[in-house]
């Protein structure tokens, strides 16, 4: 393949290996390392942020409207509010709800044994059952479970609110964490490939240049082309070329001094002589070698 | 008399090696009357670190912008992300103070606390990147001259085959990076210095076999033929 037929090409964007990779691995070791240590301090910074602006959201507080609805179930689930059980109360016109004549119903108390009042904070806790004892009748009663407190459609919308922005803080922490693993997967898979095509600018001439120190040893002076388009190392080309040059003007120099020489050596009476006769034959090699050498 | 440390004497030693200015000779071939010279030896020192500025200050500009930008990105990531927080706590005390004089007044100071910080992080942030900048930099100028000087000292060796002199060369410094294509440079050169040292001697060879008497026709040519030799011996040396 001639040197002008070399071409760009992502097969041998590495030329070598030892400068384009340790340069490109530099850049990349820099950016990456810049990078992940900003990104940890981001992440943490914005660890903080979603802390403060979760404890933010959590201080609003929601008031009541005048207008008592039944809760929706959305937020009854997802933040069920913190509502004071009224005292164990016979339900109102409960089929067996107790007289309201009748003492004080009793929970897990039978006949006239004093029992402790029931807890009004009991509905905080574990779920308790509660039965009744109708004495006239000595039958026990399970009351229907408490109502929860009627909760206000303001207060309903207010609640969703504050989950809905919990939530939404918290997918901005996931989503700034994402941009930064993603943009530093990117940026070191960019950087890489800029760092080697950058790296290939320098790396070309120099194997072009290599190419042709190779025919030099051999002693082949063949014509020195340009460089292409875009490649580093122009100056330094062009030292090359101007090298090349000298060279090959050393040699013509040599070609034009040995014909002249060998031509006078030869038509003179001298060249019977034995050592002048060998020195010729050497020479008229050396005057063919260095002929063939310019040729091409 | 200068002495070429890389030809034995007479007694087959090598001659001693004179270190001039921190430099075994040869190290870096001697350049024409061309080529700039430095002024003073700061400058100097200076610029044989920028062999090559076109290629140096490239890497340097490179590496410092993709830096630059990543700090200056993430940089104002958080700084954002620290001033929301900061605007959020101000105001959630304002909210929590209300009319209270003393809260107010507390907040007043936390806020200014707060405002404190934010600029000390935009100082600090401001100082890490111009570290991080001048750091880099130095490091970049000291590793691409570990490129741009091997072909610095090819380039000098190129400008004397220009000229036609084709001197020994020495190895590049410890560290230098490149070293592959500086020996297949060394080795084309040498072999083409081996090639002319040869011819030369086999015309040398011509030149004393042939003895001429003076004022002969071939007594010209032979005189042609040994003032070449003599040239090319000077160029070769």
């Amino acid at each position: 393949m001639s040197d002008r037929a070399y071409k760009r090409s992502w097969k041998n964007l590495l030329l070598n290996k030892q400068y384009q990779l340790r340069f490109t691995l530099f850049l990349v070791g820099v950016a990456a390392l810049l990078m992940g240590l900003l990104g940890w301090w981001a992440i943490k910074v914005a660890q903080e942020a979603t802390t403060v602006a979760k404890s933010a959201i959590r201080a609003k507080q929601c008031n009541p409207d005048a207008v008592a609805v039944a809760p929706s179930p959305g937020a009854a689930v997802a933040a069920p509010p913190v509502v004071a059980p009224p005292p164990v109360a016979p339900a109102a016109g409960g089929p067996a709800g107790p007289d309201p004549t009748t003492p004080p119903a009793v929970a897990g108390g039978v006949g006239d044994a004093p029992v402790a009042p029931a807890d009004p904070t009991a509905g905080t806790e574990e779920p308790h059952r509660h039965v009744v004892i109708e004495q006239s009748s000595m039958t026990m009663v399970t009351p229907p479970p408490v109502a929860p407190a009627p909760v206000s459609a303001g207060q309903s919308a207010c609640e969703q609110q504050i989950v809905s922005d919990l939530a939404a803080a918290d997918a901005r922490f996931r989503h700034i964490i994402l941009v930064l693993v993603i943009s530093g997967v990117v940026l070191v898979i960019g950087l890489t490939l800029m760092g080697i095509k950058m790296t290939h600018r320098v790396a070309g001439p120099l194997h072009k240049v290599g190419l042709y120190l190779a025919k030099l040893e051999r002693g082949h002076y063949d014509k020195v082309y340009d460089l292409r388009k875009g490649d580093q190392l122009v100056e330094f080309y062009e030292h090359f070329k101007h090298a090349h040059a000298g060279v090959v003007a050393l040699e013509r120099e040599d070609v034009a001094q040995l014909r002249a020489a060998l031509a006078a050596a030869e038509a003179s009476p001298a060249a019977s002589r034995p050592e002048v006769a060998a020195a010729i034959t050497a020479l008229r090699e050396t005057l063919a070698r260095k002929e063939a050498s310019l040729v091409g | 008399m200068s002495v070429d440390p890389s030809k034995p004497t007479e007694r087959g030693v090598p001659a001693a090696v004179v270190v001039t200015d921190g430099k075994v000779p040869g190290d870096v071939p001697p350049r024409g009357d061309s080529g700039k010279r430095p002024s003073s030896r700061r400058d100097r020192r200076l610029a044989n670190y920028l062999l090559d500025k076109r290629l140096q200050l490239r890497y340097v500009l490179l590496v410092t912008i993709v830096s630059a930008i990543i700090a200056a990105t993430l940089g104002y990531l958080i700084y954002d992300l620290e001033h929301g927080a900061s605007d959020k706590l101000r105001a959630g005390l304002a909210e929590l103070a209300g009319t209270d004089a003393s809260l107010v007044e507390y907040g007043d100071e936390f806020a200014a606390d707060i405002a404190g910080r934010d600029r000390a992080l935009v100082f600090q942030m401001i100082a890490i990147g111009l570290g991080i900048t001048v750091i880099l930099s130095g490091y970049l100028v000291a590793m691409t001259h570990k490129v741009a000087g091997p072909l610095y000292k090819v380039g000098i060796y190129l400008e004397q085959m220009a000229e036609g002199r084709l001197g020994p060369t020495t190895p590049l410094r410890k560290g230098d990076m490149l070293q592959d294509f500086y020996v297949q440079f060394q080795e084309a050169h040498g072999a083409v210095r081996a090639r002319l040292h040869a011819d030369t001697e086999a015309m040398a060879t011509l030149v004393e076999a042939w003895t001429v008497e003076l004022g002969s026709p071939d007594a010209a040519a032979r005189a042609a033929l040994a003032a070449h030799v003599e040239a090319r011996r000077r160029a070769l040396a």
